[in-house]
């Protein structure tokens, strides 16, 4: 008999694995659905008839239609995603040179979010009153302004105005350093884009903090410890956070897909040589196949953390364990 | 002068609800500019040369001029009504798919609930935003596409909050006391489950529509906007394209009321969803 | 001539896990192979703690739910076997009440949108008319002057107030099975009084066409109630016969001791102390084949454990599934 939790894991795992074939079939039946010949959009607006006739060739484009779908899944499965006309390249090549970059950024954003998120929240349900008014007002309004207004704002004003950051790229265009100037050259670059997303971020992760942290301490088990005359409110802290943070850590693990998208976005603002910026000059070229591919590839991300939270929120909470 | 006192009960109530009134504030505000707009602004939108480009606020031009010349004010006043109409009505219509959706799962359960709730659980992971841009790309970029592109993919959080609130819902006995009594199956959802599963998902429309709003703005932002109607992330992305030319206005002021409009919606629906909370209790 | 209500070998198993990925082949057995008759006019009581099944076989029996396998015969006709139009056409007379007082009314409809709705449903009576009628079946519940109740809202009654709310609902297409699901449960015991007396009214009002099924754990209703009596332990029935009998001289040995845990206002009763059971019931799956109560039963046997005793039929006209009674 196989144990609970590797079964727990397994269904998972095949849970998820259904999940990326939906979103092959999706996007195959927005290929198909759209207006006019699906050929341009997996070639792309081009023109050249040597490179249509290669991809209908490639995409089995003259077959019917359920055989076009497996053609479809086989490729995707083997990293065949087209290729973009306009930039020469294949587009599974083109946007994992991109992934790092967007990675980098995404991760920074994610952690120190996650950080500043959690103390704000945490700060705000223990001290209650004024603090817990001002953090609650500025977390409002943390989720209510665009994200990437705040960074074309932040741009101009610290960047463009102050001057006190570069306006853009990942690293200095005009010297180039070497060692560990190489890396801090990519983390001055790195401060604007990544606080940007990390404002949005942290206003959610606040909210959700705020609200896992009174939920808990409202809790018998506080309150026993209350009157057991435990010392200092940090002591409590100890006791509250460990299971106030579980759905946090969870939402985190969840929201990383709505980081993933506010980083694409992001990273048009501030040239961020990441998918970002990919996306954006498809858009303008009609690069379809590029499109289709981060679409994929992004949901693709998605679904692999959600899968990775899931398994760890397994092993952090007992109870699922004995299915 | 009993109904006066009624009047007075319902208004201290929302004025204890500082959000609400906040909300209900802001929004009409904002509703009234987008209403109104051919009234107070004194150029037509999207047109070129109204003045000089790039030119800082002034009193004839409150925002200043684009790149092109136009007038800022009016393209961001016209900009609040199609995010205003896009916002809202994708709301619209993914309440109703979801609305659907959930109540069909949560009523019938079983094989149904199982096949939609993984529909569901995969509309969810999609990426929202990457979804929705690339059916408006595909579909081409008009206003109706990137409504209907908002609309449809929106909907999953809609479909599970229906369906938990129908299944809370099935299980009280009154819903068993019509079966025995003969309602057919339609009558007993729209005559006895609705009527009380939907009035606490109401004050998700509102923060549905914050969360749509961005969404175009979002779309427009990357240059996926109706280029007739004008947007206000259509401006914002204006200002990035000629973000070198130092034009600050043309950031700041498209997004001050975008920020506004999406706040209000939040405002509104944290205080409808706050407002009907102690009325339930009331009621039970 | 065909029975008023046959139920025969009916049988309600669910299975212990859900899912897409899982097959199981183990099931609950909440309803097993119940069989039973009633005689238009006579009362029947269905007494056993929860869990025994009761609730479910009465949904069964109004076919709420669909069984597992078994058959209802409601005058001859097999309900389980009907369409949906011909049950909508039956329900009028096969009612039920529940359990949750409070929950069994639609809290934003007033009692007379309630009470309307089953007029609406069943017959063509107009607004006047069926006014007429929910006035003096409001009266008939003891919810006078009825004009007072009729704009009111549920949270504005009181429990009792509620419950003959309920009653009324039943009753209202003159059924001729009525099943009350715990009827006096969650009602203090002046209250329990009032309800009871209601019952019997009715019950009098309408004698010789109305039956009743009266679901109770509580054993002083059912000897009020019920002139015969069903006891149901884990789904299945363990004792089946004249209320008074049973009362007096229960034979199955859960009987006893329901009997003796629950004190009845009659002194013969309580003369004949028997011995209690004890522990935990068991889950009644399909993998245990024995007798259910086989756990706590301070006669089990070895034979007990392994095979289920069928339900027999003694000399005064009561059936028991006991193997002591072989």
């Amino acid at each position: 008999m196989v144990s609970g939790f590797k079964m727990f894991i397994i269904r998972r795992i095949i849970l998820y694995t259904a999940l990326f074939f939906s979103v092959i079939i999706v996007t195959f039946l927005l290929i198909h659905l759209a207006p006019g010949d699906p050929t341009y959009i997996l070639a792309g607006q081009v023109t050249d008839p040597e490179f249509i006739k290669a991809v209908r060739h490639r995409f089995g484009l003259d077959k019917p239609l359920y055989e076009q779908l497996i053609i479809y899944i086989e490729n995707v499965l083997r990293g065949d995603l087209g290729y973009s006309y306009f930039r020469s390249e294949p587009v599974t090549k083109l946007i994992l040179e991109r992934l790092p970059a967007t990675f980098l950024l995404v991760l920074t954003s994610m952690f120190i979010a996650s950080l500043i998120g959690v103390l704000l929240g945490t700060l705000a349900a223990a001290k209650r009153g004024v603090v817990d008014s001002i953090i609650s007002i500025l977390s409002l309004l943390g989720i209510s302004i665009p994200y990437f207004w705040l960074g074309q704002l932040m741009l101009i004003i610290f960047s463009m105005d102050l001057g006190w950051f570069p306006t853009g790229g990942m690293i200095s265009l005009t010297t180039t350093y070497t060692g560990i100037y190489y890396y801090l050259d990519v983390l001055y670059h790195l401060v604007l884009p990544a606080t940007t997303l990390a404002i949005f971020n942290i206003a959610y992760i606040t909210r959700v903090t705020r609200g896992s942290v009174l939920e808990t301490m409202s809790q018998d088990f506080i309150i026993t410890a209350r009157a057991k005359g435990l010392p200092e409110r940090r002591v409590i802290f100890r006791h509250a956070l460990r299971n106030a943070l579980i759905p946090v850590v969870t939402f985190i693990g969840f929201n990383t897909g709505v980081l993933l998208v506010g980083a694409i976005v992001t990273e048009t603002i501030f040239a961020w040589p990441g998918m970002g910026s990919l996306l954006y000059s498809s858009l303008q070229l009609r690069d379809y196949p590029v499109l289709l591919g981060i679409f994929i590839y992004g949901a693709l991300i998605v679904i692999t953390i959600n899968l990775i939270v899931d398994i760890l929120y397994g092993l952090l909470d007992p109870r699922i364990k004995r299915e | 002068m009993k109904r006066g006192i009624l009047i007075i009960e319902k208004l201290k109530i929302i004025k204890s609800n500082i959000r609400l009134l906040l909300g209900v504030i802001i929004i009409s505000v904002i509703v009234s500019l987008g209403l109104l707009a051919s009234y107070i602004t004194w150029y037509q939108p999207l047109m070129a040369m109204e003045g000089p480009p790039y030119q800082p606020p002034s009193l004839q031009h409150p925002f200043g001029t684009d790149d092109l010349g136009g007038d800022i004010y009016t393209n961001v006043i016209y900009g609040i009504r199609t995010s205003l109409f896009v916002g809202v009505l994708s709301a619209v219509i993914a309440m109703v798919i979801g609305i659907m959706i959930g109540t069909l799962a949560g009523y019938y359960g079983g094989f149904i609930d199982d096949l939609l709730m993984r529909i569901v659980d995969m509309a969810f992971i999609i990426p929202q935003f990457l979804l929705a841009l690339l059916i408006a790309t595909i579909l081409g970029p008009n206003i109706y596409n990137i409504t209907l592109a908002i609309g449809v993919t929106s909907w999953p959080g809609i479909a599970r909050m229906t369906r938990a609130m129908i299944l809370s819902i099935k299980q009280l006995t009154f819903i068993e006391a019509a079966r025995v009594i003969g309602l057919s199956d339609t009558r007993i959802i729209f005559s006895e489950l609705l009527p009380n599963a939907l009035p606490p998902i109401i004050p998700y429309i509102a923060l549905q529509a914050s969360s749509n709003v961005l969404v175009e703005a979002g779309l427009g932002f990357l240059g996926v906007s109706d280029p007739n109607v004008p947007s206000l992330g259509m401006l914002l992305n204006d200002a990035q394209q000629h973000i070198l030319m130092n034009a600050w206005w043309m950031s700041l002021f498209p997004g001050i009321f975008l920020s506004l409009m999406i706040l209000g919606f939040n405002l509104l629906g944290d205080g409808l969803i706050e407002y009907m909370n102690p009325r339930l209790r009331r009621a039970s | 001539m065909s029975r008023f209500l046959e139920v025969r070998g009916l049988k309600k198993y669910f299975p212990l896990s859900r899912g897409f990925l899982s097959r199981s082949k183990i099931y609950v057995r909440a309803v097993d192979n119940v069989s039973f008759e009633l005689r238009q006019g006579e009362s029947l009581g269905v007494v056993g703690e929860s869990g025994s099944g009761k609730t479910t076989l009465a949904k069964l029996i109004i076919r709420l739910i669909e069984p597992t396998s078994g058959a209802t015969y409601f005058k001859g006709v097999n309900i389980y076997m009907l369409k949906k139009k011909d049950l909508k056409k039956l329900r009028p007379k096969m009612q039920m009440i529940f359990q949750d007082i409070s929950a069994s009314l639609n809290p934003r409809k007033t009692i007379r949108q309630t009470l309307e709705q089953v007029y609406k449903i069943h017959t063509d009576l107009s607004d006047k008319e069926i006014l007429e009628r929910i006035s003096s079946l409001l009266e008939e519940v003891g919810l006078t002057p009825p004009h007072i109740f009729l704009e009111r809202y549920p949270h504005e009654l009181s429990g009792g107030q509620r419950q003959r709310v309920n009653i009324a609902r039943a009753i209202a297409l003159d059924p001729e099975l009525l099943i009350a699901d715990e009827p006096t449960s969650a009602l203090d015991a002046s209250l329990k009084r009032q309800v009871v007396e209601l019952f019997k009214k009715i019950y009098d009002d309408r004698r010789g066409e109305l039956s009743y099924i009266i679901i109770s754990h509580d054993i002083s209703l059912i000897y009020a109630l019920a002139e015969k009596t069903l006891v149901m332990y884990l789904g299945r029935v363990v004792e089946y016969g004249d209320t008074k009998k049973i009362i007096q001289n229960p034979k199955h040995p859960y009987t006893s001791a329901l009997m003796t845990a629950v004190p009845v206002p009659d002194p013969r009763i309580e003369r004949n102390k028997k011995i209690l059971a004890s522990g935990e019931p068991i889950t009644s799956t399909t993998e245990f084949r024995g007798c259910p109560f086989y756990n706590r039963c301070p006669f089990a046997t070895d034979k007990c454990r392994r095979e289920d005793p069928p339900l027999k039929k003694l000399d005064d006209g009561r059936y028991v599934a006991c193997w002591l009674y072989e």
